[in-house]
């Protein structure tokens, strides 16, 4: 059991290093700042600052993603953008499309 | 690395010692449960497709009663229904498995019925009292991953946690089976990703997009993305898919087993993920498992699913550290560490690992100390299939 991080922060889990989003362990609220964590072994990647109110499970940007790019979750695409996102913004469904079900229709 | 089993005539090793009582249709299940009831190690299946040949259901069941954790088989058959009753004593007999059988109708009735069944248990439990755990290496596990009842911990903690494990487990030499091909819509570039060659590439693409079209006749798709999915925060198929298939771990996907009206494809005993083709119904699910040959099965949850199988010892994994508190009597692994924060995917991995190998030294789940026998059987609609054109 390997547990890096001792600090205070509210924690998100980034679940691949490629990924572009983190999920919220915990309810965040607006102007926090948050630990983001490896989901492999909880090290501390970096520390961001949410910019809106995310619930447990919810998304989080860790970087800028301009409209139209990917969002990459466990290393794979799980959607695109269709508005600028900035880091720390709140990430689902009024931000992001399906890939999948864009295709589809 | 080693496991205590019961070593089989076919090779094959069992980590349950079971004396296996089915009834090949449903209008002999009762006698079938009567006799099962005298004897702890005896259970009692059936399947509820009706008496007619169906080769789906017949296969499963032989799969099932010439599955490694079966000792001896006892076959209830009424005498008049359609399934191939002679086809499942040839199989089951070939197999090596001791089987003895009664005609209902020729036997005189159920009571009759009944009290002989009752001699065969005691005769199979002399059989199974006598066979004894011996030392057998990892790579005769196959172990099957499933999930359900899945709240947003699933994708975060209990799936990827489980896949851990399965990757300790391929390169222990297990054999890990995924199943699920509807949840696997959205997430098809990860399993391809991760096939052993174009074949096996093109067989995922195939089982995943006949699934979905069987689904969606008439656009009905009502199983894949549900209120609470968005909830609890996910924002798309893709996403729901990819945090259900991490169950599987990361290692090469050797092959699609396929589920059809002429064949019932086994893995081979090479170490690796085998993506069955079936269905997500968790009980039918799972007996397609143990029908391939699965000893054990691993299930996740988040809200606290509880189930079991009469013939595959249930693992029941959860990932919602408020679940795993709530429902602790039915839960054998919490992972619900990595949201908490107290521990690590990988440290929660090793704990199913190790629970993989403790239940199949025999330790008891709580699934089975709870009782769950849970059994099902899956079929197709060859009708369904002839109207779409499916050739599975």
């Amino acid at each position: 059991m390997s547990i890096a991080v001792k600090n205070k922060l509210k924690k998100a889990l980034q679940m691949s290093g490629n990924d572009n989003v983190a999920i919220a362990l915990s309810d965040l609220q607006q102007g926090e700042k948050i630990s983001v964590l490896t989901s492999s072994d909880r090290a501390e990647v970096r520390v961001i600052t949410a910019n809106d109110d995310i619930s447990f499970g919810h998304k989080i940007a860790l970087e800028n993603i301009a409209s139209d790019t990917k969002v990459v979750k466990y290393s794979y695409k799980i959607g695109l953008a269709i508005k600028m996102i900035h880091e720390g913004d709140h990430v689902h469904v009024h931000n992001i499309v399906s890939q999948y079900l864009h295709e589809k229709e | 690395m080693k496991f205590l089993g019961y070593q089989r005539e076919n090779g094959s090793v069992g980590i349950r010692n079971k004396i296996l009582v089915v009834a090949l249709s449903d209008c002999c299940e009762p006698i079938a449960r009567q006799i099962a009831q005298v004897a702890d190690d005896a259970v009692a299946i059936t399947q509820h497709h009706g008496c007619i040949n169906d080769p789906i259901v017949l296969n499963t069941l032989i799969g099932v009663a010439t599955n490694p954790n079966i000792s001896s088989v006892i076959v209830i058959i009424m005498g008049c229904e359609g399934i191939n009753t002679s086809e499942f004593i040839t199989a089951v007999s070939k197999s090596g498995t001791p089987l003895q059988s009664i005609v209902v109708q020729e036997t005189g009735g159920t009571t009759k019925a009944i009290k002989k069944g009752c001699e065969f248990v005691k005769e199979f439990q002399d059989i199974a009292s006598a066979q004894t755990r011996v030392e057998a290496d990892l790579n005769k596990l196959v172990v099957g991953v499933k999930c359900g009842g899945s709240d947003a911990t699933n994708g975060i903690a209990g799936n990827p946690a489980v896949g851990v494990a399965s990757d300790y487990l391929i390169d222990a030499g297990g054999v890990v089976i995924l199943s699920e091909p509807i949840e696997a819509l959205g997430a098809e570039s990860y399993l391809m990703d991760r096939a052993i060659n174009d074949g096996v590439k093109k067989d995922i693409k195939k089982v995943i997009m006949d699934e979905f079209r069987r689904s969606n006749v008439n656009e009905s798709m009502t199983e894949v993305m549900c209120k609470g999915n968005y909830l609890g925060g996910l924002s798309s198929i893709e996403e729901k898919a990819l945090g259900a298939v991490l169950k599987s771990g990361s290692r090469d996907i050797l092959g699609v087993l396929k589920v059809n009206s002429t064949i019932l494809e086994k893995p081979e005993n090479n170490a690796g993920v085998y993506f069955q083709d079936g269905t997500h119904v968790e009980p039918m699910a799972m007996t397609l498992m143990a029908a391939v040959g699965a000893q054990l099965v691993v299930y996740v949850s988040g809200r606290g699913g509880t189930l079991g199988h009469a013939v595959v010892p249930f693992i029941n994994v959860n990932g919602n550290p408020n679940t795993c508190k709530t429902m602790r009597d039915d839960i054998d692994v919490c992972a619900g560490g990595i949201i908490t924060g107290t521990k690590s995917l990988s440290s929660v991995g090793e704990d199913i690992f190790t629970k993989i190998k403790q239940v199949s030294n025999g330790e008891i789940t709580k699934s089975e100390i709870n009782g769950y026998d849970n059994f099902s059987v899956f079929t197709r609609d060859q009708r369904l299939e002839d109207l779409l054109g499916i050739n599975s």
